[in-house]
């Protein structure tokens, strides 16, 4: 589906049209899945984070305004947020695991799921892992999301010119990590 | 150009792979869910029985299992409500009239062998 069309459907769903609202959020749901997982969010967090972020575009589909912006670039800005924020609490949570685990305390470990095995989540996780914040979400975007580089800048703050920029270097990057055997290079976090 | 773009392929792929394998919303959510508002549940009726347990309420005698005597003061047979002992060898009384203003406890003394004075 063409963005001109995402954006009826959406006028459409914003119209009060429940239908058209449905279809909205299952044509724009794939592709927020690939977004998301490519920023890095976590293989078993990325359901709960589209589903937040289709609820929250739900929520806020009265404000959208197509002058403003394409309707992906509006859910990529929502979403990017969103994935922003799970960071940082994971981050405060593994902190406060590791306070837990200083004083003696018994911390349970995260129960082994069907995905912590596919070689896939490997692949994403190493090649994720030689980028930084910002190249993963100029990635994720610009190639996986196909965002254009003014729509990435603007979700972003950056400017396109920083966003082809970043692009290109995270594509070297990419290359040379994928040539690399796997478990022989460092990885960044 | 296209040694630039094997990596990106590459985790193209990657992505589509796991992205079709994922579920459409993780159970992890619901089990959460259900857990805090069990705990919400919990925290609201523990407020509600503070809340009970600690207002200030209006004494009332019937309140407090009223047994209605008659207590002889200055020559003439008063009746007052008793209420149970707040301590050993005392008893609380309340005159027993209509008007619920006046029916507050006052204090009075119970001899050992257990008459009212």
């Amino acid at each position: 589906m063409t963005s001109p069309d995402l954006v009826r459907l959406a006028l459409a769903a914003r119209a009060g049209r429940g239908v058209e609202e449905e279809r909205l959020w299952e044509v724009v749901r794939p592709r927020l899945v690939r977004i998301a997982l490519s920023l890095g969010v976590p293989a078993a967090d990325v359901p709960d984070v589209v589903q937040e972020t289709l609820f929250a575009a739900h929520r806020a589909l009265g404000r959208f305004d197509p002058g403003a912006g394409s309707f992906e670039g509006w859910l990529g800005t929502i979403l990017v947020r969103r994935a922003r924020n799970l960071a940082r609490s994971r981050c405060r949570r593994w902190r406060i695991l590791e306070l837990f685990r200083t004083i003696g305390l018994p911390v349970a470990a995260r129960s082994p799921q069907a995905l912590d095995r596919l070689e896939a989540r490997l692949v994403v996780e190493r090649l994720l892992g030689c980028l930084s914040v910002s190249q993963r979400e100029v990635v994720a975007l610009n190639e996986i999301g196909e965002l254009d580089a003014a729509e990435t800048a603007q979700v972003l703050g950056l400017t396109p010119a920083g966003v082809r920029s970043i692009a290109r270097d995270a594509r070297r990057r990419l290359a040379e990590e994928a040539r690399r055997p796997a478990g022989t290079g460092k990885e960044r976090s | 150009m296209s040694d630039e773009h094997e990596g990106i392929d590459t985790l193209r792929r990657a992505i589509d792979d796991l992205a079709d394998r994922l579920p459409e919303r993780h159970p992890r959510r619901r089990t959460w869910a259900v857990s805090w508002a069990a705990v919400a549940a919990g925290v609201i009726v523990a407020a509600a029985i503070a809340t009970y347990r600690f207002l200030p309420r209006p004494v009332s005698p019937a309140s407090l299992g009223v047994e209605v005597k008659f207590l002889r003061v200055r020559g003439l047979d008063v009746e007052v409500r008793v209420f149970e002992a707040a301590r050993a060898g005392t008893v609380v009384i309340a005159p027993a009239i209509d008007r619920r203003d006046m029916q507050r406890p006052v204090g009075v003394l119970v001899g050992s062998e257990g008459g009212l004075r």
